[in-house]
Protein backbone atom coordinates (compact mmCIF):
# COMPACT_ATOMS: atom_id res chain seq x y z
CA UNK A 1 0.00 0.00 0.00
CA UNK A 2 1.66 3.32 -1.18
CA UNK A 3 0.79 6.13 1.04
CA UNK A 4 -0.08 9.67 -0.46
CA UNK A 5 -1.12 13.03 1.17
CA UNK A 6 -3.94 13.39 -0.44
CA UNK A 7 -3.48 17.00 -0.76
CA UNK A 8 -0.86 17.11 -3.66
CA UNK A 9 -2.18 16.60 -7.02
CA UNK A 10 0.76 15.53 -8.80
CA UNK A 11 1.03 12.65 -6.60
CA UNK A 12 -2.81 11.62 -7.71
CA UNK A 13 -1.01 10.73 -11.62
CA UNK A 14 2.04 9.82 -10.72
CA UNK A 15 1.87 7.16 -7.98
CA UNK A 16 -0.18 4.54 -10.14
CA UNK A 17 3.51 4.80 -12.82
CA UNK A 18 4.84 2.59 -9.71
CA UNK A 19 2.42 -0.19 -9.89
CA UNK A 20 1.84 -0.54 -6.19
CA UNK A 21 -1.27 -2.77 -5.37
CA UNK A 22 -2.75 -0.05 -3.28
CA UNK A 23 -2.85 3.61 -3.69
CA UNK A 24 -3.81 5.25 0.49
CA UNK A 25 -4.89 8.78 0.39
CA UNK A 26 -4.05 10.37 3.54
CA UNK A 27 -6.69 12.43 4.89
CA UNK A 28 -5.39 12.17 8.24
CA UNK A 29 -1.66 12.73 9.67
CA UNK A 30 -0.34 14.01 6.25
CA UNK A 31 -3.13 16.49 5.73
CA UNK A 32 -2.56 20.17 8.11
CA UNK A 33 -5.90 20.91 10.08
CA UNK A 34 -6.65 24.06 7.85
CA UNK A 35 -6.17 22.44 4.92
CA UNK A 36 -8.38 19.26 5.53
CA UNK A 37 -11.05 20.32 3.59
CA UNK A 38 -8.67 20.90 0.60
CA UNK A 39 -7.53 17.83 0.82
CA UNK A 40 -11.13 16.25 0.92
CA UNK A 41 -12.19 18.31 -2.26
CA UNK A 42 -9.55 17.06 -4.40
CA UNK A 43 -9.75 13.63 -3.42
CA UNK A 44 -13.41 14.28 -4.42
CA UNK A 45 -12.44 15.32 -8.13
CA UNK A 46 -9.71 12.65 -8.17
CA UNK A 47 -11.59 9.64 -7.28
CA UNK A 48 -14.63 10.99 -9.82
CA UNK A 49 -12.06 11.80 -12.70
CA UNK A 50 -9.03 9.54 -12.70
CA UNK A 51 -9.25 5.56 -14.04
CA UNK A 52 -7.02 3.66 -11.37
CA UNK A 53 -7.25 0.57 -13.73
CA UNK A 54 -6.81 -1.95 -11.31
CA UNK A 55 -4.79 -0.83 -8.53
CA UNK A 56 -7.22 -0.68 -5.53
CA UNK A 57 -7.62 2.92 -3.71
CA UNK A 58 -7.81 3.03 -0.16
CA UNK A 59 -8.71 6.12 2.11
CA UNK A 60 -7.08 7.08 5.75
CA UNK A 61 -10.15 9.21 6.77
CA UNK A 62 -9.69 10.98 10.34
CA UNK A 63 -10.38 9.18 13.53
CA UNK A 64 -14.14 8.40 15.02
CA UNK A 65 -13.66 11.45 17.18
CA UNK A 66 -12.09 13.79 14.96
CA UNK A 67 -14.34 16.81 14.18
CA UNK A 68 -13.46 15.79 10.19
CA UNK A 69 -15.00 12.16 10.23
CA UNK A 70 -18.12 12.66 9.20
CA UNK A 71 -17.47 15.18 6.59
CA UNK A 72 -15.13 12.71 5.61
CA UNK A 73 -17.22 9.94 4.88
CA UNK A 74 -20.02 11.55 3.56
CA UNK A 75 -17.63 12.89 0.58
CA UNK A 76 -16.03 10.53 -0.12
CA UNK A 77 -18.05 7.38 -0.28
CA UNK A 78 -20.30 8.99 -2.63
CA UNK A 79 -17.58 9.82 -4.85
CA UNK A 80 -16.56 6.28 -5.61
CA UNK A 81 -14.17 5.39 -2.61
CA UNK A 82 -14.98 1.73 -1.44
CA UNK A 83 -12.06 1.22 0.73
CA UNK A 84 -11.67 2.65 4.32
CA UNK A 85 -9.04 2.90 7.06
CA UNK A 86 -10.08 3.88 10.08
CA UNK A 87 -7.11 4.91 11.92
CA UNK A 88 -6.41 4.48 15.70
CA UNK A 89 -9.03 1.36 16.26
CA UNK A 90 -8.97 0.88 19.95
CA UNK A 91 -12.59 -0.57 20.70
CA UNK A 92 -15.03 -2.37 18.90
CA UNK A 93 -17.63 0.55 19.40
CA UNK A 94 -15.19 2.63 17.25
CA UNK A 95 -15.71 0.35 14.62
CA UNK A 96 -19.63 -0.13 14.61
CA UNK A 97 -19.40 3.79 14.55
CA UNK A 98 -17.97 4.03 11.11
CA UNK A 99 -20.32 1.05 10.04
CA UNK A 100 -23.55 2.73 11.11
CA UNK A 101 -22.57 6.24 8.87
CA UNK A 102 -21.51 3.92 6.01
CA UNK A 103 -25.14 2.25 6.33
CA UNK A 104 -26.55 5.95 6.08
CA UNK A 105 -24.39 6.84 3.29
CA UNK A 106 -24.94 4.46 1.35
CA UNK A 107 -28.26 4.31 2.02
CA UNK A 108 -28.76 7.79 1.04
CA UNK A 109 -26.80 7.66 -2.13
CA UNK A 110 -28.23 4.16 -3.58
CA UNK A 111 -24.73 2.64 -3.06
CA UNK A 112 -24.82 -0.98 -2.35
CA UNK A 113 -25.26 -1.68 0.99
CA UNK A 114 -22.19 -2.98 2.72
CA UNK A 115 -20.27 -2.78 -0.18
CA UNK A 116 -18.01 0.12 1.59
CA UNK A 117 -15.15 -2.44 3.29
CA UNK A 118 -13.33 -1.46 6.12
CA UNK A 119 -9.22 -1.36 6.89
CA UNK A 120 -9.20 -1.19 10.69
CA UNK A 121 -5.83 0.88 12.08
CA UNK A 122 -4.55 -1.03 15.17
CA UNK A 123 -2.26 1.61 16.91
CA UNK A 124 -2.03 1.05 20.20
CA UNK A 125 -1.77 -1.09 23.09
CA UNK A 126 -5.73 -1.18 23.93
CA UNK A 127 -6.32 -1.90 20.20
CA UNK A 128 -3.60 -4.51 20.03
CA UNK A 129 -5.48 -6.57 23.11
CA UNK A 130 -8.67 -5.86 21.55
CA UNK A 131 -8.08 -6.26 17.50
CA UNK A 132 -10.34 -9.67 17.87
CA UNK A 133 -13.59 -7.82 18.72
CA UNK A 134 -12.70 -4.85 16.94
CA UNK A 135 -12.46 -7.16 13.68
CA UNK A 136 -15.31 -9.31 14.28
CA UNK A 137 -17.72 -6.71 15.07
CA UNK A 138 -18.74 -5.25 11.29
CA UNK A 139 -18.75 -7.48 8.08
CA UNK A 140 -17.12 -4.98 6.13
CA UNK A 141 -13.67 -5.56 8.09
CA UNK A 142 -11.30 -6.53 5.44
CA UNK A 143 -8.25 -6.20 6.66
CA UNK A 144 -5.73 -4.76 9.98
CA UNK A 145 -3.38 -2.66 9.31
CA UNK A 146 -0.75 -1.77 12.43
CA UNK A 147 0.72 1.16 12.77
CA UNK A 148 4.53 0.70 15.21
CA UNK A 149 5.10 4.51 15.69
CA UNK A 150 1.53 5.30 17.65
CA UNK A 151 2.09 1.94 19.45
CA UNK A 152 5.49 2.56 20.42
CA UNK A 153 4.34 5.91 21.71
CA UNK A 154 1.62 4.82 23.44
CA UNK A 155 3.95 2.04 25.45
CA UNK A 156 6.79 4.29 26.05
CA UNK A 157 9.57 2.74 23.88
CA UNK A 158 11.90 3.63 21.34
CA UNK A 159 11.05 1.85 17.86
CA UNK A 160 14.27 -0.39 17.29
CA UNK A 161 15.48 -2.06 13.68
CA UNK A 162 14.88 -5.29 15.34
CA UNK A 163 11.94 -4.53 16.36
CA UNK A 164 11.63 -7.05 19.11
CA UNK A 165 8.95 -4.12 21.03
CA UNK A 166 6.64 -5.19 18.19
CA UNK A 167 6.57 -8.57 18.41
CA UNK A 168 3.69 -9.43 20.16
CA UNK A 169 1.55 -6.27 18.56
CA UNK A 170 2.17 -8.39 14.96
CA UNK A 171 1.97 -11.88 16.29
CA UNK A 172 -1.22 -11.08 18.13
CA UNK A 173 -2.40 -8.70 14.31
CA UNK A 174 -1.07 -11.79 12.25
CA UNK A 175 -3.11 -14.54 14.34
CA UNK A 176 -6.67 -12.84 14.14
CA UNK A 177 -6.17 -11.53 10.68
CA UNK A 178 -5.73 -15.33 9.96
CA UNK A 179 -8.76 -16.25 12.01
CA UNK A 180 -10.66 -13.93 9.98
CA UNK A 181 -9.51 -14.48 6.98
CA UNK A 182 -7.78 -10.89 6.57
CA UNK A 183 -5.03 -9.02 5.25
CA UNK A 184 -2.87 -8.45 7.57
CA UNK A 185 -1.31 -5.10 6.89
CA UNK A 186 2.40 -4.00 8.45
CA UNK A 187 3.85 -0.87 9.42
CA UNK A 188 5.80 1.73 7.63
CA UNK A 189 8.94 1.52 7.02
CA UNK A 190 10.27 5.28 7.49
CA UNK A 191 13.99 5.61 6.58
CA UNK A 192 13.39 5.03 2.88
CA UNK A 193 16.89 4.93 2.14
CA UNK A 194 18.03 2.05 4.40
CA UNK A 195 16.43 -0.74 1.42
CA UNK A 196 18.55 -3.66 3.47
CA UNK A 197 17.03 -3.12 6.46
CA UNK A 198 13.29 -2.55 4.84
CA UNK A 199 13.97 -6.08 3.01
CA UNK A 200 14.85 -7.52 6.08
CA UNK A 201 11.53 -6.54 8.25
CA UNK A 202 9.95 -7.75 5.42
CA UNK A 203 11.03 -10.75 6.00
CA UNK A 204 10.79 -10.81 9.55
CA UNK A 205 7.14 -9.48 9.16
CA UNK A 206 6.27 -12.38 6.20
CA UNK A 207 7.52 -14.99 8.66
CA UNK A 208 4.92 -13.68 11.36
CA UNK A 209 2.14 -14.06 8.93
CA UNK A 210 2.08 -10.47 7.39
CA UNK A 211 1.15 -10.57 3.88
CA UNK A 212 1.01 -6.52 2.88
CA UNK A 213 2.90 -3.91 4.04
CA UNK A 214 2.63 0.46 4.24
CA UNK A 215 5.03 2.04 2.14
CA UNK A 216 6.07 5.62 2.16
CA UNK A 217 8.08 6.02 -0.97
CA UNK A 218 7.82 4.57 -4.60
CA UNK A 219 11.20 3.20 -4.13
CA UNK A 220 9.76 0.79 -1.61
CA UNK A 221 7.41 -0.74 -3.87
CA UNK A 222 9.29 -2.88 -5.88
CA UNK A 223 11.00 -4.15 -3.42
CA UNK A 224 8.02 -5.62 -1.49
CA UNK A 225 7.01 -6.91 -4.34
CA UNK A 226 10.10 -8.44 -5.01
CA UNK A 227 10.48 -9.70 -1.15
CA UNK A 228 6.98 -10.76 -0.77
CA UNK A 229 6.31 -12.79 -3.80
CA UNK A 230 6.65 -16.69 -3.24
CA UNK A 231 10.33 -18.34 -4.31
CA UNK A 232 10.56 -20.21 -7.46
CA UNK A 233 10.87 -23.10 -5.27
CA UNK A 234 8.36 -22.89 -3.41
CA UNK A 235 6.49 -22.18 -6.22
CA UNK A 236 7.40 -25.56 -7.99
CA UNK A 237 6.99 -27.87 -4.90
CA UNK A 238 3.26 -26.00 -4.78
CA UNK A 239 2.53 -26.79 -8.36
CA UNK A 240 3.70 -30.19 -7.64
CA UNK A 241 1.54 -30.58 -4.38
CA UNK A 242 -1.62 -29.76 -6.20
CA UNK A 243 -0.73 -31.69 -9.34
CA UNK A 244 -0.76 -34.90 -6.97
CA UNK A 245 -3.77 -33.95 -5.01
CA UNK A 246 -5.85 -33.72 -8.28
CA UNK A 247 -4.96 -37.74 -8.54
CA UNK A 248 -6.02 -38.79 -4.75
CA UNK A 249 -9.34 -37.03 -2.54
CA UNK A 250 -7.04 -35.26 0.39
CA UNK A 251 -9.67 -32.96 0.42
CA UNK A 252 -11.77 -35.36 2.25
CA UNK A 253 -9.33 -36.49 4.72
CA UNK A 254 -6.66 -38.30 2.97
CA UNK A 255 -2.62 -38.24 2.81
CA UNK A 256 -0.62 -38.62 0.40
CA UNK A 257 2.94 -38.43 -0.14
CA UNK A 258 4.84 -35.83 -2.46
CA UNK A 259 8.87 -36.73 -2.85
CA UNK A 260 8.46 -38.91 0.39
CA UNK A 261 6.63 -36.21 2.28
CA UNK A 262 3.73 -36.40 4.24
CA UNK A 263 1.11 -33.86 2.47
CA UNK A 264 -2.28 -33.34 4.01
CA UNK A 265 -5.03 -30.65 3.90
CA UNK A 266 -2.95 -27.79 5.79
CA UNK A 267 -0.17 -28.11 3.01
CA UNK A 268 -2.64 -28.37 0.48
CA UNK A 269 -4.10 -25.20 1.47
CA UNK A 270 -0.62 -23.27 1.84
CA UNK A 271 -0.05 -24.55 -1.57
CA UNK A 272 -3.18 -23.45 -3.26
CA UNK A 273 -2.51 -19.64 -1.18
CA UNK A 274 0.82 -19.99 -2.39
CA UNK A 275 -0.36 -20.44 -6.65
CA UNK A 276 -3.14 -17.74 -5.83
CA UNK A 277 -0.05 -15.27 -4.80
CA UNK A 278 1.61 -15.85 -7.77
CA UNK A 279 -1.17 -15.32 -10.38
CA UNK A 280 -1.53 -12.20 -9.05
CA UNK A 281 2.13 -11.27 -9.85
CA UNK B 1 -15.07 37.79 1.24
CA UNK B 2 -12.23 36.14 -0.40
CA UNK B 3 -11.41 32.06 -0.46
CA UNK B 4 -8.13 30.31 -1.08
CA UNK B 5 -6.97 27.28 -1.78
CA UNK B 6 -3.93 25.70 -3.79
CA UNK B 7 -0.79 26.04 -3.85
CA UNK B 8 2.03 27.38 -6.52
CA UNK B 9 3.93 23.86 -7.04
CA UNK B 10 3.87 21.80 -9.86
CA UNK B 11 0.92 20.07 -11.09
CA UNK B 12 -1.47 22.24 -8.73
CA UNK B 13 -2.78 25.91 -8.51
CA UNK B 14 -3.95 28.33 -6.27
CA UNK B 15 -7.32 29.80 -6.78
CA UNK B 16 -8.47 32.78 -5.10
CA UNK B 17 -12.24 33.39 -5.14
CA UNK B 18 -14.03 36.77 -4.66
CA UNK B 19 -17.75 36.60 -4.16
CA UNK B 20 -19.24 39.71 -6.07
CA UNK B 21 -22.79 40.61 -6.75
CA UNK B 22 -21.84 41.03 -10.51
CA UNK B 23 -20.81 38.95 -13.20
CA UNK B 24 -18.03 36.33 -13.17
CA UNK B 25 -14.88 36.85 -14.10
CA UNK B 26 -12.07 34.48 -14.10
CA UNK B 27 -8.57 35.53 -14.21
CA UNK B 28 -5.85 33.00 -15.43
CA UNK B 29 -2.12 33.05 -14.65
CA UNK B 30 -0.37 30.13 -16.14
CA UNK B 31 2.98 29.58 -18.58
CA UNK B 32 0.74 27.10 -20.69
CA UNK B 33 -2.53 30.37 -20.76
CA UNK B 34 -2.21 30.24 -24.64
CA UNK B 35 -3.09 26.56 -24.33
CA UNK B 36 -5.06 25.87 -21.82
CA UNK B 37 -7.12 29.50 -20.30
CA UNK B 38 -10.24 28.33 -21.69
CA UNK B 39 -10.17 24.65 -20.79
CA UNK B 40 -9.58 26.14 -17.14
CA UNK B 41 -11.98 28.90 -17.18
CA UNK B 42 -14.16 26.43 -18.38
CA UNK B 43 -13.84 23.91 -15.32
CA UNK B 44 -13.66 27.31 -13.12
CA UNK B 45 -17.15 28.19 -14.19
CA UNK B 46 -18.09 24.77 -13.95
CA UNK B 47 -18.06 24.74 -10.53
CA UNK B 48 -19.21 28.13 -9.56
CA UNK B 49 -22.35 26.95 -11.26
CA UNK B 50 -22.69 23.93 -9.12
CA UNK B 51 -22.06 25.82 -6.21
CA UNK B 52 -24.99 28.16 -7.66
CA UNK B 53 -22.25 31.33 -7.92
CA UNK B 54 -23.90 33.88 -9.86
CA UNK B 55 -21.27 37.06 -9.05
CA UNK B 56 -17.27 36.51 -8.55
CA UNK B 57 -13.74 37.32 -9.41
CA UNK B 58 -11.69 34.50 -10.00
CA UNK B 59 -7.75 34.55 -10.27
CA UNK B 60 -6.18 31.36 -10.83
CA UNK B 61 -2.41 30.88 -10.76
CA UNK B 62 -1.67 27.38 -12.03
CA UNK B 63 1.37 25.37 -12.44
CA UNK B 64 0.10 23.08 -14.99
CA UNK B 65 -2.70 21.65 -13.10
CA UNK B 66 -5.45 18.51 -14.15
CA UNK B 67 -8.85 19.53 -14.31
CA UNK B 68 -9.50 17.69 -11.44
CA UNK B 69 -7.26 19.57 -9.80
CA UNK B 70 -8.65 23.39 -10.37
CA UNK B 71 -11.88 22.05 -10.09
CA UNK B 72 -11.15 20.70 -6.37
CA UNK B 73 -9.09 24.02 -5.64
CA UNK B 74 -12.24 26.19 -7.03
CA UNK B 75 -14.68 24.45 -5.12
CA UNK B 76 -12.62 24.75 -1.88
CA UNK B 77 -12.17 28.45 -2.08
CA UNK B 78 -15.44 28.90 -2.72
CA UNK B 79 -16.10 27.63 0.47
CA UNK B 80 -13.71 29.12 2.34
CA UNK B 81 -15.39 32.25 0.30
CA UNK B 82 -18.20 31.78 2.16
CA UNK B 83 -16.60 30.95 5.71
CA UNK B 84 -17.65 27.46 5.58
Amino acid sequence: MLFCPANNPKLYYTAPSYKPDCIIFDLEDAIEVNEKDAARDLLVEGIKTLDFKDIEIFVRINGVTSPFFKADVEAIVPAGVRNIRLPMCQSAEDVQTLCRLLDAVEEEHHIELGSTKIQVGIETPKGVLGVREIVSTCERVIAISFGAEDYTASLGVERTIKGDELLFARSMIANVASMYDLVATDTVWSDFRDEEGFVEEIRRVKGLGFNSKSCIHPSQVELLHKTFAPSKEDVEKAQKILEAVEQAQVEKGGVIAVNGKMVDVPVITKARKIMALRQKE
Amino acid sequence: MEGTSGYIRKGDAKVTVELTGKDIEVIVHSKLKQMFERHIKQAVRQVLHEEGIHGAKVLVEDEGALDFAIRARTRTAVRRSRGE
